[in-house]
């Protein structure tokens, strides 16, 4: 009781639950903003309303709000998985796309839409399988990247990123091959998933992906502890009781299963991972317990927001949402390397 | 009570880091281990932690096998300090500390300001780890393998304490202070493991020295016995005169 006044840190707790609710709310407001406001104007107050038109009706339900679901379903993929991903190589470059893990996800699902009509799936499998091809890319990459940058050296910034072009360029070659022996109609659906896009997010789609993002979201939230402790070094993680290799296994799992889930419908969603954490911390501080809820809701607020520019900016035309998000992201990256004294 | 290896040896990719150490590490003593550069005295405190198992041989932590034990059970017996203390995230000293209490739901805060008091690191707490000077950082990760030890409540009798070279980056008041403390918590029931470089703390402080040389300990016992100018000078490869001081009433060691 008294004690703790003498130490007053303590009473910041509170704080710290308090800026997760308002990225929560800040979320929310985004979420409103992006249902009201596009090419056509929504008045979210009279919907209800038996006089609105039926457009307005339609447009709300069947386009708009699974577009807005989805970008702060994918924001909020990229941003937690990010942020574990950093808190696991304990390096804050560490991003799901920079490491490969969302061009792994991309081959995954490009792999699937070349070769999934041939496959023959019944209709109740479908919806399914392009989410499930695309984590078990993001599978298979995160794993790959693992391998290596242990075998070279361990989880050096330098080692991580070098590992992670050379992971990019192999998706890359495999996309390129599936593009060479795509037909008209599925290049036309590869050529969005390198570019990032939520405009073909329908319930059906949807609904699927949030189940495997939720799953994901959970099995990294599981460790927000254990990413604590293994900021003190893995060997010393391993000292204070924590199981080191399950936490990676399960970090590289639930990063796997959010990040593909989400980039099997939207493409690939640049720099959202990397900057989001980032931001987190510098307003909640580093703790994971409150860090990967914050990335959460801030993910989803900035996700959301940067899909309402790319479609209002040139209308009717839309931007490539990963346009905006690496416009953002690229300068922000070179910002983080010129604050990091020593690589 | 005791930590006990028995004919371990321990290799890594090949190289042969321990031959055929046994050593018994009591409870209530503090043990010194020297020795120099690459004789094996963070390879023995690494076998002791279970931070790398024997290739043969067996470690007995209070008579079960550390090969049986749980990570979880360990961490409640005994703590690790190691020479490393980097950390890249921004987190608080507080934060850091708390690393150490095991059970992070339910935290005494009675034995988080025993511990922090009594480590000298009250002023420090709010501060960013990463702002620290390397002796701070040090005397802030003791804290934290203190604070571990207390997690499992205030008995601390049976419990280890294994730290490399916990001195490296302190000042001569500071490391003076350090030993001290690990004396206290010494009296209380713990087993303390401590490589030092430093004969003269060792000598001063020491109940057991155990001296390694080239992956084999060379001598172990009490003070007197193991600092002797033959065996230190056969070891180091340099002259060393260890002799009691009148006046200190204790060993003191030139070189």
């Amino acid at each position: 009781m008294s004690r703790k006044r003498r130490f007053p840190e303590n009473i910041a707790l509170d704080a710290e639950q308090l800026k997760v609710l308002a990225l929560a709310c800040c979320a929310l407001v985004c979420a409103a903003l992006g249902l009201a406001n596009g090419a056509l104007d929504i008045d979210l107050m009279s919907l209800s309303a038996d006089g609105s038109p039926e457009i307005q009706r339609v447009v709300f339900s069947e386009i708009r709000s699974p577009r807005v679901f989805l970008a702060g379903l994918v924001g909020a993929a990229l941003a937690t998985s990010g942020a574990t991903l950093q808190g696991l190589f304990r390096n804050p470059l560490a991003d799901p796309g920079l490491i490969g893990v969302s061009s792994g996800a991309a081959l995954g699902a490009v792999a699937m839409i070349v070769w999934g009509a041939q496959l023959d799936l019944p209709d109740r499998i479908l919806p399914y399988a392009l989410p499930l091809a695309s984590v078990l890319g993001a599978f298979l990459v995160t794993i790959f990247l693992f391998y290596f940058s242990a075998l070279f050296g361990g989880f050096n910034i330098i080692t991580l990123l070098l590992v992670g072009i050379a992971v990019n360029a192999f998706a890359t070659v495999g996309i390129g091959l599936f593009q060479f022996l795509a037909d008209d109609g599925q290049l036309r659906s590869l050529v969005f998933w390198t570019m990032g896009s939520f405009g073909r997010a329908s319930w059906s789609s949807v609904l699927p992906a949030a189940g495997l993002i939720a799953v994901g979201a959970i099995l990294l939230l599981a460790q927000r502890h254990n990413l604590d402790v293994l900021q003190l070094g893995d060997a010393e993680a391993g000292h204070l009781g924590v199981d080191v290799n399950s936490v990676k296994k399960m970090v590289i799992l639930g990063s796997a299963v959010a990040v593909g889930a989400g980039v099997a419908l939207s493409g690939i969603v640049g720099f959202v991972g990397l900057v989001v954490p980032h931001l987190v911390r510098l307003i909640i501080g580093p703790r994971h317990k409150y860090l990967l809820p914050g990335c959460i809701g801030l993910g989803a607020s900035i996700s959301i927001v940067a899909d309402l520019l790319s479609r209002t900016i040139i209308v009717p035309a839309e931007l490539p949402v990963s346009l905006l998000t690496s416009a953002i992201g690229a300068p922000f990256f070179l910002y983080l390397i010129g604050r990091m004294k020593t690589l | 009570m005791t930590l006990t290896c028995e004919k371990v040896c321990a290799d890594i990719e090949k190289a042969r880091l321990l031959i055929d150490v046994s050593v018994e590490i009591e409870d209530r003593a503090l043990s010194v281990v020297i020795g120099p550069n690459g004789a094996g005295k963070s390879s023995l405190l690494k076998i002791l932690s279970g931070e790398i198992p024997p290739s043969s041989g067996e470690v007995l932590l209070n008579s079960r096998n550390l090969s049986t034990l749980k990570l979880r059970e360990l961490a409640s017996v005994r703590s690790v300090m190691t020479q490393s203390s980097n950390i890249v995230f921004d987190f608080t000293v507080k934060e850091v500390i708390l690393f150490g209490w095991l059970n992070f739901s339910a935290v005494c805060w009675d034995s988080f300001e025993a511990v922090v008091v009594s480590s000298g690191i009250t002023e420090l707490l709010s501060r960013k780890f990463n702002s620290l000077s390397g002796g701070e950082q040090q005397r802030v990760q003791f804290a934290r393998a203190l604070l571990q030890l207390h997690s499992g409540g205030n008995e601390l009798t049976g419990k280890y304490m294994l730290l490399d070279e916990p001195t490296s980056s302190l000042d001569i008041a500071h490391s003076l202070q350090q030993l001290s403390l690990i004396k206290q918590i010494v009296a209380h029931g713990v087993g303390a493991v401590v490589v030092l470089h430093d004969l003269n703390l060792a000598a001063r402080f020491a109940d057991n020295v155990i001296l390694m040389h080239c992956g084999r300990i060379a001598r172990a016992g009490p003070v007197e016995h193991v600092l002797s100018n033959d065996l230190l000078s056969d070891v180091y490869g340099t002259k060393i005169i260890a002799e009691r001081h009148e006046f200190l009433d204790r060993l003191v060691i030139y070189s």
